[in-house]
């Protein structure tokens, strides 16, 4: 899975929410997130940022098939809280997912242990304010 | 050796109800999903469920509750490590169980906070992120304190740690880092360790 480049960044709206796609066993028992979720890929597939698609209404159906199937849930952050911890969220829309954006501003972990350690920082700090994310019922 | 009884009174809460707490000169031998063996002023230590995929049996000192305490959460890191061993390789966000190396390394490090007695509380969480890394986590109130130990054998492991102000990461494992790290983690230090 690989991240797309916006091509002119489109700020998301602050009352937005961003649902990121995440592994069950990533949600902990009391309903949190682990930071495991919000970890960029030490191969650099998320350097141009983290993967998440923008809560839609009319998109619903589309996104609870990508996301709620077998081993994988959702989990919600808003765009809010994103910037809050001095992240940026743009669009970045795909065929696939015209909702679909990037969590962007964590170092590339790739480059030393410094950004190692501000990139375990942000996903910690993305962990502490996701929680696990249920779609509506039809 | 002579296997005791389990002591009649309750052991503490955090303590599985098959780790006894009796003078250090009483023979114990706990018998569960792990087991905490103690012979006189040692401690036999021998997770169940590792020691049937690793004819391995270790020999710590213990020293102390604490030590007791460390073992417990020893004890519980081998358990989910056995389960991740089992875990399916890999799904589409990259690999799940993690590599030989890693739950060596995991094991390594976890094993010799037992050796050095220290009062580590008992694990908060075991499992692996998409690179197949493992991630060991202790929290008590604002601070954290987690071990990564990465799939790639070629890459050290290291501490990730932080408070509300400040974070770090930290590759050596010297016993002093430990005590250090783990003082500062039980708030017996309030200096964020540097």
């Amino acid at each position: 899975m690989t991240t797309s480049v916006p091509e002119s960044e489109v700020r998301v709206p602050l009352d937005a929410n961003a649902l990121r796609k995440i592994r069950r066993s990533w949600i902990k028992g009391r309903g949190g997130v682990k930071k495991a979720a919000f970890m960029p890929r030490e191969n650099g597939n998320d350097r141009d940022g983290l993967s998440v698609s923008i809560e839609t209404p009319d998109l619903a159906e589309t996104h609870r098939a990508h996301f709620d199937s077998g081993s994988f849930c959702a989990c919600v952050v808003s765009a809010f809280q994103v910037r809050n911890l001095t992240l940026e969220i743009v669009l970045a829309p795909e065929d696939f997912d015209p909702a679909h954006a990037l969590i962007t501003g964590i170092p590339d972990r790739t480059l030393g242990s410094e950004e190692l350690a501000r990139a375990e920082r942000f996903a910690e700090k993305l962990a502490e304010v996701a929680t696990e994310y249920r779609f509506p019922t039809p | 050796m002579t296997i005791a009884e389990r002591q009649q009174t309750a052991p503490p809460a955090e303590v599985p109800s098959y780790v006894a707490i009796r003078p250090p000169t009483v023979e114990l031998i706990g018998i569960g999903p792990d087991s905490a063996l103690v012979v006189d002023n040692w401690l036999w230590l021998s997770g169940y469920v590792h020691h049937l995929t690793h004819p391995l049996f270790a020999l710590v000192t213990a020293r102390n509750v604490g030590s007791v305490l460390a073992l417990t959460s020893y004890s519980e890191v081998q358990r989910q490590l056995a389960g991740l061993r089992i875990a399916p390789e890999a799904d589409e966000f990259g690999r799940i169980r993690p590599s030989d190396s890693a739950i060596a390394a995991a094991t390594r490090v976890t094993f010799s906070i037992v050796q050095v007695g220290l009062e580590m509380p008992m694990v908060e969480d075991v499992s692996t992120d998409s690179d197949g890394a493992i991630r060991i986590l202790w929290t008590i109130g604002g601070r954290k304190l987690e071990l990564v130990c990465p799939f790639q054998p070629s890459q050290r492991p290291y501490w990730y740690y932080s408070d509300a102000q400040d974070f770090r990461i930290e590759y050596e494992q010297s016993r002093d880092v430990l005590r250090r790290l783990v003082a500062w983690l039980n708030g017996k230090t309030t200096a964020f360790p540097r």
